[in-house]
């Protein structure tokens, strides 16, 4: 195994850390790139109806994108990746040497892209228009080559596919999910950039101008919005059977996370319908605020679920998600995680070291999924077992609810664990009867 | 105490040879110290001249002020994106270290994050809104500059934990809860403050480089810029005498070492640096008494990219030398994947291309 040792990280836990940050990163990530087609496309209009009021508004909404892209959404990209190195260093370590030319790939477009959005928002009304045009067209091939780069990458994390077997860059990359990834991936970028259009057109105080926006804008997100279901629903066809089993219903919570998606998409695409049909002219800055946040919680549940869906595995089929490689679990129940992983204050479990391995082989093997007293708290989840229950559930783990891998440990690292949180239990219930008593 | 523990290399091969990833790393880690000089550096340099231009009366401090301002948000775009790659070249060759270290600091180093936004959002206002802002331009120029100053110290703090391996299994075996600090380490305030007192000599540099493109059209404004500029570089670099040798003799004694003739690529460069950077200082001194300082300057210039190029040379032996006895690099596996590092040289020279052929469009423009 990787032996890194592992953050805690308290009530989140490491997952929904990285789904918050990813989230708040793909938000403003897509609409850059539909936002850069968006930008290109409404100056072309402006240009050919010879309209300056819409020049004037693709000039102020480029302000807007630049303050939201090149700084918000450099920055949290940058943040993804620290984040996902702190929560699972072994699976980042792997993709890196996997992928490493991907990403300085991937770099490349990022750098044509910021420079040419840089000169494309200095340069309003100081170049010739098909210069300037020109100029917005690199930035939004840039920004979706990027997009068509770092795609292969999360999308190999859950199907990478025959690179199991062959280990090929190519393989990996151009992965069973790949295609239908990217489509989804696209028209979210689409949809965002209408709907982030919308809230810089409904500040407008020109009526008549907000309404032609407006309307505009929905013809971005509604065809969009309109077709993603069926992108989802081939890339729901490419997924693995475990995978497809979690999202209907194995995992309750994903499966609603994932209900949520859906109904939260419907919304979205209905808010817009009636906001470009009925007023587009009145649309007030709070509707479109609303729009983003009902996007937002579109975008938060389906990368949620995304991240959900790969259990037991971080990187499918060849590393599970306490970092410990597919096969390799014999070895260590011979050899004890302890031992294996180095980072605990003993390496082997005696009556005197019980509760402190117990703690250690929890964080080695537990806490890249659950939390104690937080999300997906494994307190709640044994408060009705013996110690004696719990030591079988962990010695059979990949046998129970939650899609959990095999633990990779001892039988004495299995009762330790078990002692450990059958003894926090303890005290947690005494504190509450103190705290109860006391009142 | 507890054995040091150092995660396995990945099993996984690097896919390319390892000095192609070294010299890569190498390469834009330059790039990367010069934009990030020019952000640090040129941001407390504004900052300072709000000031004497208050006291003073002089309108070339806020003028310069201005100036700086509408170079500081781009220059930042490009210090983060040019910082990607060797962060990226440095997983694939220490990444067992890297990894590690983060983790032991985790919020700390996530919260590089949050200063850097921070900064660069100052950074536009002051840059948007400089006439409206006029009293408290210090303080949102002070203000990124001091949250720049405290990501500078982050990453000084992560580059020495992860040489350092020993200090890692006692905190963590204490607390899993990353909220470490590297503040015990003896080297961690002298190389914080050579990298910091470097950042406001190139500012100076950056300085004097715009006096230098505004000969023509604005002599005047020309001449103080070039003098102000040199100033800035002259002072720090007197400092960075003390500092450098502080840092020096801070170091473990088998690491110092290594410059001082236990490696040959160590001491080359090293003596390299020291005599360019006294070079560069009386180069500049000179300059000051000339009427036409240019060609001086110029020279000035070249020995500095030199002596900054050995010195990141010289940070590599340092850092190899810190972890010698638990990793060298030829302990890495190693399977090119040629063609995808073709294809990656082959987009890089037309990325250069597209973006240079959007900056001919824009100089022209602008002349015409
Ligand atoms: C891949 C992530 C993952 C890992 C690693 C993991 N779990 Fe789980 N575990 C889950 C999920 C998801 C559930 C289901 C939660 C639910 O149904 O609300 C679960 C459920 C459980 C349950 C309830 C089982 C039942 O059927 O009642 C227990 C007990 C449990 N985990 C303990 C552990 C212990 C102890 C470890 C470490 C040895 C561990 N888990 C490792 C994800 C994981």
């Amino acid at each position: 195994m990787l032996n890194f040792p592992v953050w805690e990280i308290p009530h989140l836990g490491g997952g929904m850390l990285i789904a918050i940050v990813a989230t708040i990163h793909v938000f403003i990530a897509h609409f850059a790139i539909g936002g850069g087609l968006f930008l290109v496309m409404t100056e072309r209009k402006a240009y050919k109806e010879n309209d300056d009021r819409i020049l004037d508004y693709v000039q102020r909404h480029s302000r807007f994108f630049l303050l939201l892209t090149l700084v918000l959404g450099a920055m949290t990209g940058v943040g993804i990746w620290f984040t996902i190195g702190l929560v699972s260093p072994a699976a980042t370590s792997s993709l890196i040497n996997i992928f490493v030319w991907g990403w300085a790939i991937e770099w490349v477009f990022f750098f044509v892209e910021i420079a040419a959005i840089i000169i494309y928002f200095y340069t309003w009304r100081k170049l010739q228009p098909k210069t300037h045009l020109a100029i917005g067209w690199i930035y939004f091939i840039a920004a979706w080559m990027s997009l068509f780069v770092i795609n292969g990458i999360v999308a190999f994390m859950l199907t990478p596919g025959a690179w199991v077997e062959t280990r090929s860059f190519i393989d990996g990359f151009f992965n069973p999910t790949y295609w239908p990834a990217l489509v989804s991936r696209t028209l979210v970028c689409f949809a965002l950039a209408g709907i982030y259009a919308i809230l810089t057109a409904s500040v407008f105080k020109d009526r008549e101008l907000r309404g032609k926006m407006v309307r505009y804008a929905a013809r971005w997100s509604l065809p969009s919005l309109f077709l993603l279901p069926l992108s989802l629903y081939w890339y729901y066809a490419a997924l693995p059977d475990v995978a497809r089993e979690i999202l209907t219903g194995g995992l309750p919570f994903i499966y609603d996370t994932a209900v949520l998606s859906v109904v939260a998409g419907g919304t979205l695409f209905l808010l817009v319908l009636i906001a470009a049909w009925l007023f587009p002219a009145r649309v007030p800055v709070a509707y479109s605020i609303l729009l983003l946040l009902v996007g937002f919680t579109v975008m938060f549940s389906a990368e949620r679920v995304r991240e959900a869906i790969r259990k037991p595995y971080v990187l499918y089929d060849y590393m599970y998600t306490h970092s410990v490689l597919k096969g390799e679990q014999e070895n260590l129940r011979e050899e004890g995680i302890l031992n294996a992983w180095g980072w605990g204050k003993y390496n082997e479990v005696t009556d005197e070291t019980m509760i402190r391995a117990g703690k250690d082989v929890f964080r080695a093997q537990c806490m890249a999924c659950h939390t104690i007293g937080g999300y997906n708290d494994v307190l709640k989840l044994t408060e009705d077992y013996t110690v004696d229950d719990i030591e079988i559930i962990v010695l059979e783990l990949d046998q129970f609810r939650g899609y959990m891998p095999p633990f990779a440990g001892s039988f004495d690292e299995a009762r330790a664990v078990a002692e450990y949180l059958t003894q926090i239990e303890e005290e947690r219930s005494e504190e509450l009867t103190t705290i109860r008593s006391g009142r | 105490m507890f054995e040091t523990v150092v995660p396995q290399i990945d099993p996984i091969a690097v896919p390319a040879p390892v000095w192609l990833i070294q010299f890569l790393l190498m390469f834009t880690f330059i790039l990367h110290l010069l934009a990030m000089n020019f952000v640090l550096g040129g941001g407390i340099i504004a900052a300072v001249s709000e000031i004497k231009g208050r006291r003073s009366g002089v309108q070339h401090h806020f003028e310069l002020s201005r100036r700086l301002s509408k170079g500081l948000p781009i220059a930042l775009a490009f210090t983060i994106n040019l910082g990607v790659p060797p962060l990226l070249f440095l997983q694939v060759m220490y990444g067992h270290f890297f990894y590690t270290s983060s983790i032991i600091m985790a919020w700390p180093w996530l919260s590089v994050i949050l200063f850097v936004i921070l900064a660069y959002y100052g950074y536009y206002l002051y840059n948007f809104r400089f006439e409206k802002l006029s009293g408290t331009r210090f303080w949102v120029v002070g203000g990124s500059a001091f949250f720049l100053t405290i990501v500078a110290f982050l990453y000084t703090n992560n580059m020495t934990l992860m040489l350092t391996p020993a200090t890692w299994k006692e905190v963590y075996v204490g607390s899993a809860s990353g909220a470490f600090l590297n503040l015990g380490e003896l080297t961690l305030v002298p190389r914080f403050l050579h990298f910091f007192i470097a950042a406001l000599a190139v500012g100076g540099l950056v300085v004097i480089l715009y006096g230098l493109a505004k000969q023509k059209t604005e002599p005047e404004f020309s001449k103080w810029a070039i003098k102000y500029g040199i100033w800035w570089f002259l002072i720090p670099t007197f400092t960075q005498f003390i500092v450098g040798v502080i840092f020096l003799i801070t170091l473990p004694r088998d690491v110092m070492l290594l410059l001082m003739g236990g490696s040959i690529t160590g001491t080359v460069f090293f003596l390299i640096a020291i005599m360019g950077a006294i070079a560069s200082v009386m180069i500049f001194l000179l300059s000051l008494q000339r009427d036409e300082p240019k060609p001086l300057l110029y020279a000035g210039f070249a020995v500095l990219l030199v002596t900054i190029i050995s010195m990141v040379f010289v940070r590599d032996v340092v850092r190899s030398g810190y972890i010698a006895e638990y990793f060298t690099l030829d302990q890495l596996q190693v399977e090119p994947q040629t063609g995808i590092i073709l294809l990656f040289f082959l987009l890089f020279i037309g990325g250069l291309g597209i973006v240079g052929w959007m900056l001919q469009k824009t100089t022209q423009s602008v002349k015409a």
